[in-house]
């Protein structure tokens, strides 16, 4: 690791003493805007999971997946949903894995998937 | 003077989440960047205090921008902090033997980002209380 820069600064106090109530209106504001960006997400899990359930998942719907829960799980603890994060990680790792591994594993992503929509359905 | 940051995330709600968090709890100047190579140009330009690099992004990724950034004379000395999902050991190692300033972890915490940031930068912060 480099060596970083020594300076104090002052910040506006009476700014900080106030920006965990509006760190929170901010990130609900944020979470809205941003709510379709994750409703996409859902959707690309979704389609790995529903062919994984067919017995077969192509490489583009197991890639598409496996990045959708990448971000997810990059997003959700920071909104406040850690199990989101959890989740996602989980799903990110099965879907990174070999297609016949994630065929055999359909159920427990299934399960993973609908407990992660429950969560996000749980924060609007 | 505030301190100016530049975030480079190719996603929108982490850099939207991230320079918020900044700039409201440290009240720090934010500047972004959405890829590798937008970023490059944005700190060659702009010359901010540090940068908050994302690792995994589509082309150029995180560990690729640093090293671009550190053969340009403008901006070899822009301390960088990484910022990445990935947590094994092997990555670990991997942007430790980089160079960079510190690597902090999504999810992040939006109320202890700037501090983490500041310690990683050896940047003290007086009556910072998140």
């Amino acid at each position: 690791m480099s060596e970083g820069q020594h300076i104090t600064e002052q910040p506006d106090l009476a700014r900080q003493s106030n920006s965990g109530a509006e760190i929170d209106d901010l990130l609900q504001a944020l979470w809205v805007k941003n709510f379709p960006i994750l409703v996409e997400r859902l959707k690309a899990i979704r389609v790995a999971t529903d062919q994984l359930i067919r017995g077969y998942i192509d490489e583009s719907a197991r890639r598409d997946g496996e990045a959708a829960a990448h971000k997810l799980s990059g997003i959700l603890g920071t909104f406040g949903l850690p199990r989101g994060s959890v989740l996602s990680s989980k799903i990110e790792a099965l879907l990174a894995g070999d297609v016949l591994a994630c065929a055999q594993r359909a159920a427990e992503l299934t399960c993973w998937f609908q407990e992660l929509e429950a969560v996000i359905a749980s924060h609007r | 003077m505030p301190r100016r940051i530049l975030i480079i995330d190719d996603e929108d709600d982490i850099r939207q989440v991230a320079a918020m968090s900044l700039e409201t709890v440290a009240g720090w100047n934010v500047l972004t960047a959405s890829s590798g190579a937008q970023g490059i140009r944005r700190a060659q330009d702009e010359q901010p205090d540090a940068i908050l690099l994302d690792v995994m992004m589509p082309g150029m990724d995180g560990p690729s921008t640093f090293l671009e950034l550190r053969k340009s004379r403008d901006t070899a000395k822009i301390p960088v902090i990484l910022l990445t999902a990935k947590v094994q050991g092997p990555d670990q190692k991997r942007f430790a033997s980089l160079g960079v300033s510190g690597v902090l972890f999504k999810p992040f915490d939006p109320m202890t980002l700037a501090q983490q940031m500041s310690e990683a930068l050896g940047w003290k912060i007086e009556g910072y209380k998140p």
